[in-house]
C-alpha cells in the first residue's frame, strides 16, 4: 500500500482503516503487557468496545457489564466525563486497561473480584482507602400516600449539587454511586432520604406534611398544585359541605371559603340556599352572581345548589384573575364544582342516612291581644280621638276569660309546628381498576315545612353515575350522567302574602270559631284567614324541575411527541320546568255569639270555584370543547400548556295556559277548567357562544413559576362586529422557601410563597340584542269591543323597547391580586394573606338623560359605569396533636369594600351629599332620625315637616339636613351599608381521639345593617319593638309612640330603623364517631360513622327581631331554619 | 389501525365544530325588529292599537301611589296625601325638579307623574311619527286600511298634544322621529302653533275615518269629531283665549254642532244612567270615546301588583267596613253643588233645603254620585252614624261621604261586604254625548249669549229629572248655571280639574278648605254637624288647599328636559 492511496480514498475508509491499524498496535501491545502481569489472573471474558467518544465513566461502566468485576475509582482521578477512543475486540480486561489507562495517566489493581483505578503516582495505596464505585443508573417512581404520581418533586444526591426532578408520572432517573443516599423532595411533602445501597429501582412515597399545599386544586379547564398555584383560589372539600346538615350546598360555603360571600336569607324548603357573593359586588346595574361551572362544563341547568353534598368532591372558587379563563362570564367570579369520580379498588358500597329536625332560628315577636289593644287606643288618643278599646275590653284580652268576644290569637304560633322533619338520604358504589373505575350514586330528600297542614315542602331525588376507562394506552374515555327531579310545593298565594298575613294578622280576632270551623280572621283587607294561607284551602302550586346533565370526554395521547395530547368533551344537558298553579275558594264563617248562627264567607273566588294556571319549559345546553395539550418535563423546568375551542348553545321553550271558573275543585286538571279568559302563551330562547382560549403555565424548579392565559371570547348578545372579545391574565410566583440558603436560615420556615396575578374578566350576563331596536308584544293590549263577534277582546299591542345601542359589550374588569402564603414549623401553622383590588369598567347604565324626552327615544343604557372593589382575605390555621389527640383550628377574615367611581348621576337636582358616586353599590337615602319630638312646642319651634301630616308629640324627629327649615326629601343622607356585609369571617376547630370527632364551624359578619319596618297600624299588628318602651300619650319616652306605620313620620323611611346585623354564630357543631373495629366484619360492614351534626346552633348579636342574616326588610319571607340532625354512614 | 381510527373521530369532531360560523348569529325571539313591524299589517295594527295605551285615564292607579285627578279638586279630599303625588298639586308644591327618588326601604313614591306626563306623551308621539313615516310602504295594507289606521294615529297624536298643551301650555311640535346621533334643539312652539296643529290632525283624521269604528273603544270619525269639539272649547276658554276672541267661541260651537248633527249620539234614559259608569253595554248611545275593562281579561289601568290581590275600584274608594281602602272622600262643598229637586241652590232661602234632612229633595244625581248617611248599597245601607255605624271608624268618615259613582253596588252582599274580588268592568268614559251639549251650551252662550244654551242643558236635566233652567238668565248666569251643570252631571269624570283652570277660576275655587259631615244620633233623630273634617294624628287626608295663582294654572316643565335642551323655556312661576 502506498501512502498516496491514502490521499485518494474516502475519508470514511481512511478512518477505518486508521482505526484498524491502532487497533491491532494497542492488541499486540496489549498482549506484550500482560504476559509480564502473569499474576494477575483474569476472567477468560473477552472484551469487545468499539467507541470513538465514551466518557471514561460509561467505559468503566461497560467493562463493569461485560466483566462482572466492580470498579472502584480513587477520588480525584480525571473526570469521569473525560472522553476517550477504545476499539477492541476479544481483549482480556487487563489488555484494555492497560492501553487504555496509560495515556490517562491512571494505573489499576485487580482485587477477588474488584478493580481498583488509581493515579498512576498511587500506585501502593490500599484498596477501599480513597476509592468510590461507579455511579450507577437509578430510576423510580415518586407518588402521595394515595398512590397519585408526584411530577415536578427534586431528587438529588446528599452532598453534591447534581439532581433531576419527577416527570408528569411521577417517573426518574439519576446516575448516582450507588453507596450514595438520595434526597426527595416536593413542597408540602415531607423530604425523604433514601440510601442507594446497591439498588437501581427506588420508588419512593412521600408524606404530605402540608395538606394545602400538597392538594390539587381544579381550576379552570385543569388542575394544578396548591404548591405551584399563582392564583386566589379557595377549595371546599365536599365531606366539609357535607357537614352541614342543610339541604342546599351554597349553606356550606359561609364561613370555610374566604372571598365567599354567602348570606343565607330564606328557609323555604327547596328555596334555602344562600345568595353568593364573590369578594363582594362589583357592579350596581347588572347580574353580580358567579359563573357556575360543574364538571367543567359552564352554565348548566339547575345550578349547584341541589347537588347532593355526598357527590361531590370538592368545589373550587376563582376570585381573582385566575377566573380569565371564563373570559366574558368571569367578572363576578367562578365556581367550580367537581363530583366524586370511582377510585381505584374492590366496589364500595356506602349508606348515607340523615334525619333533621328544623326549627326556625329566629323569628319577630308580635304583640298579644292586650298590648295590640293598648297600642290602638294609643293611635286614637293621640289623633285627638277616643279610645277604640275599653279597660274592660283589655282586661279580657289579656286574661282570657272572654275567649269568643275577646280572643286573643297568636297566629304565628297557632300556624306553625314546633318541628319541622328534614331527611336526606344517598346510597353510592362505586371502585374500579386500573383501566376502570365507576361511580353511582341515589340520594333522597324530603324536607318539610313549618307549618301545620302546611303546603310549603320540596322533594328530590338525584341519580349520578359516571365511568372513566383506559380504553387503550393512548385512548381514555370518561361517560357521567346526573339526573335530578326536584318537586317544589306551595301555596299559590305566596310566601310573602302567606308570612304578610300571619304577622299583620290581628290578635284580638278570633281563629276558629266554637265548633271548629276557621272564623273570618284577623287580617283588615280581605278576610283571607291567616291560618288557612299555609295549608291546601287556597289551592296548591308545584314547581316541579328535572335536570339532566350528560357529557362524553375523551383523552387521546398523541404518540409522535411525548406529553402531547388531545381532550374534549361533549355536553348535553336538559332542563325541564314543570309548574302547576290551582287556586281555590274556600269558606270561612262569621260567628254571630248572641245569635248563636254561623255565617258563611267564600273567599279567593274572582276565578270561580278554581283556576289553574300551567307553565312549562325546557331548555336544552350543548356544549362541545376540544384541547390541544402539552405537558412536559425538562429537567427542572416544566411546562403545561393547551389552546382549546370550545362553543355551547342554549335553548328554551316554554307554553303556558290558563282556565278558570272550574265545575269542581275536585280535579285540578286543565281540561275541567271554563274556556272563557282561557290564555295560553309561549315563546323560544336560543343563544350561544364561541371562545378560543389557552393557556401557559412554565415553573423553573418549582420555584419560579409563571402564567399566563388568553381567551377569545364570543357571545351573541352583542351586535356583530362587538362580538369577540380578548381577556388576557397573567400570574406568577415565587416559592423563596426552595431555595437552600433559605432552607438553611430559617429553619422553623418551612414555606413561603409570593404570588401575584392579574388579568382582565368579562361579565355579558346583560339583556341580550341591545344593539337593535325592537317591538315588544304586550300581552295586556288594549280591550275593543267586537261589534261582529259581540265580545271584548283583548287587542295585541306592540310596544317598543329602548333605542339600539350598537356599541352595547360587556362589563369589564380588571383584577389584581397579591398574596403571601407560608408555612411554620413543618407547615404545621399556615397561613395566607391576600390583598386584591378589582375595577369594573363599563358597566352598562342609564345614562344621565341627556337626550331630551321630547324625541321619544329611551337611551339605551351605555358602557359608563365604573366600581372599584378591594379588599383583603386572611386564613392561618394550625394542625397539631397530643399523642392520639389530634386538632386543627382555622380561621379566616374577609374585607371586602366597593365604590362607585362613576355612575352617571342625576347630580344637578339633587344636593351633594346625597351623591351615590363615591359611595358603595346599593347605597340608599333615609332620613336621619335623632330621636322623639317631646312636645308640641318642640315641634312648633322646629323645621315643617313636608312629609303629609304634621308631626305629633311621640313622633320621630328627623334632622334638617340642609337647615332650610324644612323637612324634605332633601334631608335624607346616604347610607352606605347595607345587607351584603363587608367583613366576614369564620372559623373551623376539629378535634379528634381515636374514633371520636368534633367540628364547630363559626361564622360571623361584620359592617353590615339592614332597614326593617314591618307594616304595622291599627290594621295590622305591631312587632314587641315598637311595643316595649314606646311613648305613651302623656309620656314620651325616647322611642317613637304608636302610630300608622303609613301617616306618621315612623313610617318614612328613616335611620330609626336601621339596625346593624352583625353577628357570630355557631353555624355548624358535628360530633362524629367512626368505627372501624374488626367486630363490624361480623355485620359485613367495612366503616361505620354516627354522627350528630346541627347547623345555624346560637347566634350571638345585638340586633333583636329577625334573623340577623335575612335581609327582609319587612317580615315577609320565610326565616331561615336551624337544623338539628342525626346521620350514619355505613360501608359494605 | 385503532390508532388510526382513533385520529379520525378526533379529526372528525373538530370539523364538525369549526364547520359552525354563524352559530352566533341568533336570531331574537323575544321582540321584532322595527323593520319586521312596518313589513307586517298585523303588527302594524299591532302598534296602532298599543298608541290607545297610557291615554289620561282615570282608574290608572288609582291606589295611593298615584290618584285620580278628582283627588286635586274641590271634589274630593284624598287619603294617603303624602305619598300620593297629589299632595304637590294640593299645597301648590310643584316645581320642576323630579321628585320621585324618596321612601327607599317602605316602597317606591311615584308622586304625580309630571314628568311622566311630559316623557309618556312624548313617547308614542314618536311612535305615531315613526308610523306616518313607514304607512307608505307597508305591504298588503289595503287603501281602506291605511286610511283607517293613518286617521286613528293622526287622532291619537292630536290626543297626546292636546294632553300636552293642557299641562304645559305651548310645547315643541315634534313631527319627526329622532336618531341617537340627531342633534336636539327645539323650541317651544306657541299655544297657537299647538292648538292649529291638533286641530289639523283631528280634520284630516275626520276625513279619514269614514263611518262608525267596528270596535268599540276605537277611534272613528265622530271620536275625532268630538275631540275636536273639545280642544275647539279649551281653545276659546279664558285660559288660552287671553284675547277674548269671540269667533273660537263660535267655532266650538259650530264643531260641537257637528258631532250633534252626526245623530249618532244621545243621551241613555236615566234608568240606563248608572249602569253607564259601571259595565260597557252595546249599543250604548252616549258613549262616544271609552276604554272597555272586563273582569278576567286583564288589560293596561288594573294593576295586580299590589300585595293584596283584587285591587278593584271599589277597594280603591270604598271604607275599610267594605272590604276597601278609601281613598277619595268627596267634600261636603261638592255635596252643596247638588241643587234641590226644585231646581234651586241650596243656599237660596227659597230652596226650602234642611241641613239636618240633607239629602232628601235633592237632585237624583247626588244619590248616584255619591254615598251618604243613608245611602242604599245594593241590600245594605251605608251607616256613618257615630260611634256604632257599621262605617263609622275614625279613619275613614273623613267627610262623611262616599265617592259612589263607579261602585257596582253588585259586588256587595248582604252584609255590605265585597263578594268576589278582582278587577272590575267599569269602562273609563273619555267622552260622552253629554259633555258635547255642554260643550254647545257653554260656547254658545259665550258666543251668541244664553238663548241657545237652554235647550242641551235642559236635555241633561229633564233625563235626571230636574226641572228646566229658569228661563230669563243673563249671559253670565247663564255661565255660573252652565259650569255648576258640568260640575254636577260630568262629577269626578276628571273633567272639573280642567275645567276650572281653563275658566281661569282655580285660583278661587282650589284655594279652599273641605268641609265634610259628621252624624250622630239623638233619639230617634240625626243630628248633621258640618265641620272641617278631623284629619289630625294619623289621618293623611289634609283639608287646606292651595293653590298657585298664575303660576299653577300650568305644570313645570321637567328641569331635566331643559337641562337637556336649553332652548325650552320653563313655564313662567317656576
Amino acid at each position: 500500500m502506498k501512502l498516496t492511496a491514502w490521499e485518494t480514498c474516502p475519508p470514511s475508509i481512511i478512518r477505518i482503516v486508521r482505526k484498524a491499524w491502532m487497533v491491532m498496535r494497542i492488541t499486540t501491545l496489549l498482549l506484550f503487557v500482560s504476559a509480564l502481569h502473569v499474576a494477575a489472573k483474569t476472567s477468560a471474558q473477552k472484551i469487545n468496545l468499539s467507541d470513538n467518544h465514551i466518557s471514561v465513566e460509561q467505559f468503566f461502566s461497560q467493562l463493569e457489564k461485560q466483566t462482572g468485576y466492580s470498579f472502584l475509582l480513587e477520588n480525584g482521578i480525571a473526570s469521569p466525563d473525560q472522553k476517550l477512543g477504545v476499539h477492541v475486540t476479544n481483549a482480556s480486561l487487563e489488555q484494555v486497561l492497560d492501553q487504555t489507562l496509560k495515556p490517562l495517566n491512571l494505573s489499576y489493581r485487580i482485587e477477588n473480584k474488584f478493580v481498583y483505578i488509581l493515579k498512576a503516582s498511587s500506585a501502593g495505596l490500599k484498596p477501599a482507602d480513597n476509592f468510590s464505585p461507579l455511579p450507577i443508573d437509578i430510576h423510580g417512581r415518586v407518588t402521595d400516600s394515595t398512590g397519585a404520581p408526584l411530577s415536578g418533586a427534586s431528587v438529588t444526591v446528599k452532598g453534591s449539587k447534581g439532581g433531576t426532578s419527577t416527570d408528569q408520572n411521577g417517573n426518574y432517573t439519576i446516575k448516582v454511586p450507588d453507596n450514595s443516599t438520595l434526597i426527595f423532595q416536593s413542597v408540602g411533602y415531607k423530604t425523604v432520604e433514601m440510601p442507594v445501597s446497591g439498588r437501581s429501582t427506588i420508588d419512593i412515597t412521600m408524606e404530605i406534611t402540608n395538606v394545602n399545599l400538597a392538594e390539587v386544586v381544579v381550576v379552570g379547564y385543569g388542575t394544578q398544585k396548591k404548591a405551584t398555584l399563582t392564583g386566589a383560589v379557595t377549595v371546599v372539600k365536599g365531606s366539609d359541605i357535607a357537614k352541614s346538615p342543610t339541604a342546599e350546598v351554597s349553606n356550606g360555603l359561609a364561613g370555610r371559603a374566604p372571598g365567599v360571600i354567602a348570606t343565607n336569607n330564606s328557609g323555604q324548603p327547596g328555596k334555602d340556599g344562600s345568595s353568593i357573593y364573590i369578594r363582594g359586588i362589583s357592579t350596581y346595574s347588572r347580574a353580580t352572581s358567579p359563573l357556575i361551572v360543574i364538571d367543567g362544563v359552564a352554565n348548566r341547568p339547575g345550578g349547584f345548589d341541589q347537588i347532593d353534598p355526598n357527590d361531590i368532591e370538592s368545589i373550587s372558587v376563582l376570585k381573582d384573575a385566575s377566573a380569565a379563563i371564563y373570559g366574558a362570564q368571569a367578572a363576578n367570579g367562578v365556581i367550580l364544582i367537581t363530583t366524586k369520580r370511582g377510585k381505584e379498588g374492590k366496589p364500595a358500597f356506602t349508606f348515607n342516612y340523615n334525619q333533621g329536625f328544623n326549627t326556625w332560628a329566629k323569628t319577630e315577636k308580635y304583640l298579644d291581644a292586650a298590648q295590640y289593644a293598648q297600642m290602638v287606643n294609643e293611635i286614637s288618643i293621640f289623633g285627638g280621638g277616643n279610645p277604640t278599646y275599653t279597660q274592660d275590653d283589655i282586661t279580657k284580652f289579656g286574661n282570657g276569660s272572654d275567649p269568643i268576644g275577646h280572643p286573643n290569637t297568636d297566629w304565628l304560633s297557632l300556624a306553625t309546628k314546633k318541628i319541622a322533619l328534614q331527611d336526606r338520604a344517598s346510597i353510592t358504589l362505586s371502585g374500579g381498576s386500573d383501566k376502570v373505575k365507576y361511580y353511582t350514586s341515589l340520594g333522597v330528600l324530603d324536607q318539610n315545612g313549618q307549618f301545620k297542614n302546611g303546603v310549603w315542602q320540596y322533594k328530590q331525588y338525584n341519580f349520578s353515575g359516571n365511568i372513566d376507562a383506559q380504553v387503550s394506552k393512548l385512548f381514555k374515555l370518561s361517560f357521567g350522567s346526573q339526573l335530578r327531579w326536584q318537586n317544589q310545593e306551595g301555596s299559590p298565594l305566596g310566601i310573602p302574602f302567606t308570612f304578610g298575613s300571619l304577622t299583620g294578622a290581628l290578635p284580638t280576632a278570633l281563629a276558629k270559631n266554637p265548633n271548629g270551623s276557621y272564623a273570618l280572621g284577623g287580617l283588615s283587607n280581605g278576610l283571607l284567614n291567616p291560618l288557612l294561607n299555609s295549608t291546601d284551602a287556597a289551592g296548591l302550586s308545584t314547581l316541579k324541575k328535572l335536570f339532566s346533565l350528560n357529557t362524553a370526554r375523551g383523552r387521546l395521547d398523541l404518540p409522535f411527541i411525548k406529553g402531547l395530547y388531545v381532550d374534549g368533551f361533549v355536553s348535553v344537558d336538559f332542563g325541564i320546568s314543570d309548574s302547576t298553579n290551582w287556586s281555590k275558594s274556600y269558606q270561612v264563617y262569621a260567628y254571630d255569639q248572641a245569635a248563636d248562627t254561623y255565617t258563611p264567607f267564600t273567599e279567593n273566588s274572582a276565578l270561580g270555584l278554581a283556576s289553574l294556571d300551567l307553565l312549562n319549559g325546557n331548555s336544552t345546553t350543548i356544549t362541545e370543547n376540544i384541547k390541544l395539550n402539552y405537558e412536559h418535563q425538562f429537567g427542572k423546568s416544566s411546562i403545561r400548556a393547551f389552546a382549546a375551542y370550545e362553543q355551547s348553545t342554549f335553548d328554551y321553550k316554554y307554553v303556558s295556559a290558563h282556565k278558570e271558573q272550574f265545575i269542581s275543585q275536585a280535579i285540578a286538571q286543565l281540561d275541567y277548567g271554563s274556556s272563557v279568559n282561557q290564555t295560553n302563551n309561549g315563546n323560544e330562547i336560543t343563544s350561544a357562544r364561541q371562545n378560543y382560549f389557552g393557556r401557559v403555565n412554565y415553573s423553573y424548579n418549582n420555584t419560579y413559576i409563571l402564567e399566563g392565559q388568553l381567551r377569545y371570547d364570543g357571545s351573541d348578545v352583542f351586535a356583530q362586529n362587538k362580538r369577540w372579545g380578548l381577556f388576557p391574565s397573567v400570574s406568577a410566583g415565587w416559592v423563596i422557601s426552595q431555595y437552600d440558603w433559605f432552607k438553611g436560615k430559617m429553619k422553623y420556615v418551612s414555606t413561603l410563597k409570593l404570588r401575584g396575578s392579574w388579568g382582565k374578566l368579562g361579565n355579558d350576563n346583560i339583556p341580550p340584542f341591545q344593539f337593535a331596536q325592537f317591538y315588544y308584544i304586550n300581552p295586556n293590549g288594549r280591550l275593543f269591543y267586537n261589534s261582529a263577534t259581540g265580545t271584548v277582546t283583548n287587542y295585541p299591542a306592540f310596544s317598543p323597547g329602548v333605542v339600539a345601542n350598537p356599541n352595547a359589550t360587556w362589563e369589564s374588569q380588571t383584577s389584581t391580586n397579591l398574596a403571601i402564603d407560608g408555612g411554620l414549623f413543618d407547615d404545621k401553622l399556615n397561613f395566607t394573606f391576600e390583598v386584591f383590588h378589582q375595577r369594573r369598567n363599563n358597566i352598562l347604565a342609564p345614562p344621565n338623560a341627556t337626550v331630551p324626552l321630547y324625541t321619544g327615544i329611551t337611551l339605551p343604557d351605555e358602557n359608563i359605569g365604573i366600581v372599584d372593589n378591594k379588599g383583603l382575605e386572611a386564613l392561618l390555621s394550625y394542625s397539631g396533636s397530643f399523642g392520639k389527640l389530634k386538632y386543627f383550628i382555622s380561621g379566616n377574615i374577609t374585607y371586602a369594600k366597593n365604590k362607585i367611581i362613576y355612575q352617571d348621576e342625576k347630580l344637578s337636582s339633587k344636593p351633594v351629599y346625597q351623591a351615590l358616586t363615591g359611595q358603595p353599590v346599593n347605597s340608599y337615602l333615609l332620613y336621619k332620625a335623632i330621636g322623639v319630638f317631646k312636645t308640641q312646642d318642640e315641634i312648633n319651634s322646629y323645621a315643617t315637616y313636608a312629609l303629609g301630616s304634621p308631626p305629633v308629640p311621640g313622633d320621630l324627629k328627623f334632622a334638617d339636613i340642609n337647615k332650610d327649615g324644612i323637612i324634605d326629601q332633601k334631608d335624607q343622607i346616604v347610607q352606605s351599608l347595607n345587607s351584603v356585609p363587608q367583613i366576614i369571617y369564620g372559623t373551623s376547630i376539629g378535634v379528634s381521639y381515636k374514633s371520636f370527632s368534633v367540628d364547630l364551624l363559626f361564622q360571623g359578619q361584620a359592617k353590615v345593617q339592614r332597614y326593617f319596618r314591618a307594616v304595622s297600624g291599627r290594621n295590622q299588628n305591631f312587632t314587641i319593638e315598637d311595643f316595649t318602651g314606646r311613648s305613651t300619650p302623656g309620656n314620651i319616652t325616647g322611642k317613637p309612640r304608636a302610630a300608622e306605620v303609613y301617616g306618621s313620620p315612623q313610617g318614612i323611611g328613616n335611620t330609626y330603623y336601621v339596625s346593624n346585623t352583625s353577628f357570630l354564630r355557631l353555624k355548624n357543631l358535628e360530633l362524629a364517631y367512626d368505627i372501624k373495629s374488626e367486630g363490624l366484619r361480623k355485620y359485613g360492614m367495612n366503616g361505620l360513622r354516627i354522627y350528630v351534626n346541627s347547623f345555624n346552633v346560637f347566634t350571638i348579636t345585638k340586633y333583636k327581631g329577625l334573623d340577623p342574616e335575612s335581609v327582609d326588610g319587612q317580615g315577609l319571607s320565610y326565616p331561615i331554619n336551624r337544623t338539628f340532625n342525626l346521620g350514619a354512614s355505613i360501608t359494605f | 389501525m385503532k390508532k388510526l381510527f382513533l385520529f379520525a373521530i378526533t379529526g372528525s369532531w373538530l370539523m364538525t365544530m369549526s364547520c359552525q360560523k354563524h352559530l352566533l348569529d341568533i336570531t331574537p325571539t323575544t321582540g321584532v325588529s322595527g323593520t319586521t313591524l312596518f313589513s307586517d299589517p298585523n303588527l302594524t295594527e299591532a302598534l296602532v292599537t298599543n298608541n290607545y295605551r297610557d291615554l289620561a285615564y282615570g282608574f290608572y292607579n288609582c291606589h295611593w301611589q298615584a290618584f285620580m285627578l278628582t283627588g286635586a279638586t274641590d271634589e274630593t279630599l284624598s287619603a294617603y296625601e303624602s305619598y300620593s303625588g297629589v299632595n304637590i298639586i294640593n299645597k301648590g308644591l310643584l316645581d320642576p325638579t323630579p321628585n320621585g327618588e324618596g321612601f327607599t326601604g317602605t316602597f317606591d313614591g311615584n308622586p304625580y307623574p309630571r314628568q311622566q306626563i311630559w316623557a309618556s306623551n312624548y313617547s308614542y308621539i314618536a311612535q305615531e311619527n315613526s308610523f306616518f313615516e313607514n304607512i307608505a310602504n307597508v305591504p298588503g295594507l289595503s287603501q281602506d286600511d291605511k286610511n283607517r289606521l293613518t286617521g286613528e294615529m293622526k287622532a291619537l297624536r292630536a290626543f297626546r298634544y292636546f294632553t300636552l298643551v293642557k299641562h304645559y301650555g305651548g310645547v315643541p311640535l315634534i313631527t319627526r322621529t329622532y336618531g341617537l346621533n340627531d342633534s336636539f334643539s327645539v323650541s317651544r312652539n306657541t299655544v297657537d302653533e299647538c292648538f292649529q296643529f291638533i286641530l289639523g290632525q283631528l280634520d284630516s283624521a275626520v276625513t279619514l275615518l269614514t263611518g262608525i269604528a267596528s270596535n268599540a273603544g276605537k277611534i272613528d270619525q265622530g271620536v275625532a269629531m268630538a275631540i275636536k269639539s273639545r280642544v275647539l272649547l279649551f281653545y276659546a276658554s279664558p285660559l288660552f283665549n287671553t284675547a277674548n276672541d269671540v269667533s273660537r267661541w263660535q267655532k266650538a260651537a259650530d264643531a260641537a254642532q257637528a258631532v250633534i248633527n252626526l245623530g249618532r249620539y244621545s243621551l241613555v234614559s236615566w234608568s240606563d244612567y248608572k249602569s253607564m259608569f259601571i259595565k260597557y253595554s252595546p249599543g250604548n248611545t252616549e258613549n262616544i270615546f271609552i276604554t272597555i275593562n272586563q273582569a278576567g281579561i286583564p288589560s293596561e289601568g288594573h294593576q295586580d301588583d299590589y300585595p293584596w290581590p283584587g285591587l278593584t275600584f271599589e277597594y280603591c274608594v270604598m271604607p275599610f267596613s267594605r272590604g276597601g281602602n278609601i281613598m277619595y272622600t268627596p267634600t261636603q262643598q261638592m255635596v252643596d253643588s247638588y241643587e234641590t229637586l226644585g231646581g234651586k241652590a241650596i243656599t237660596d232661602p227659597s230652596s226650602n233645603y234642611d241641613p239636618q234632612n240633607p239629602y232628601a229633595n235633592r237632585d237624583p244625581r247626588l244619590d248616584i254620585d255619591i254615598l251618604h248617611q243613608g245611602s242604599a248599597l245594593n241590600q245594605s245601607t251605608i251607616d256613618f252614624r257615630s260611634p256604632d255605624g257599621l262605617d263609622f271608624n275614625q279613619n275613614q268618615t273623613v267627610t262623611g261621604y262616599l265617592l259612589g259613582k263607579f261602585v257596582d253596588p253588585s259586588v256587595y252582599d248582604a252584609t255590605g261586604v265585597t263578594i268576589g274580588s278582582g278587577q272590575g268592568n267599569q269602562p273609563w268614559i273619555y267622552m260622552r254625548y253629554a259633555e258635547i251639549l255642554l260643550n254647545y251650551a257653554e260656547a254658545i252662550n259665550e258666543a251668541q249669549g244664553p238663548a241657545l244654551a237652554y235647550a242641551p242643558i235642559n236635555l241633561i236635566r229633564t233625563r235626571a229629572g230636574m226641572p228646566d233652567l229658569p228661563i230669563g238668565l243673563s249671559q253670565t248666569q247663564m255661565r255660573l248655571k252652565i259650569q255648576n251643570e258640568r260640575k254636577v252631571e260630568l262629577a269626578f269624570e276628571e273633567h272639573r280639574f280642567w275645567d276650572v283652570r281653563r275658566w281661569k277660576i282655580a285660583g278661587t275655587v282650589n284655594n279652599f278648605t273641605a268641609m265634610g259631615v259628621s252624624v250622630t244620633q239623638n233619639g230617634n233623630v240625626l243630628q248633621y254637624t258640618y265641620a272641617v273634617p278631623n284629619t289630625g294624628g294619623n289621618l293623611d287626608y289634609d283639608p287646606v288647599r292651595v293653590f298657585k295663582d298664575p303660576a299653577n294654572y300650568f305644570f313645570p316643565i321637567p328641569l331635566s328636559e331643559i337641562a337637556a335642551d336649553p332652548q325650552l323655556t320653563q313655564n313662567p312661576g317656576y
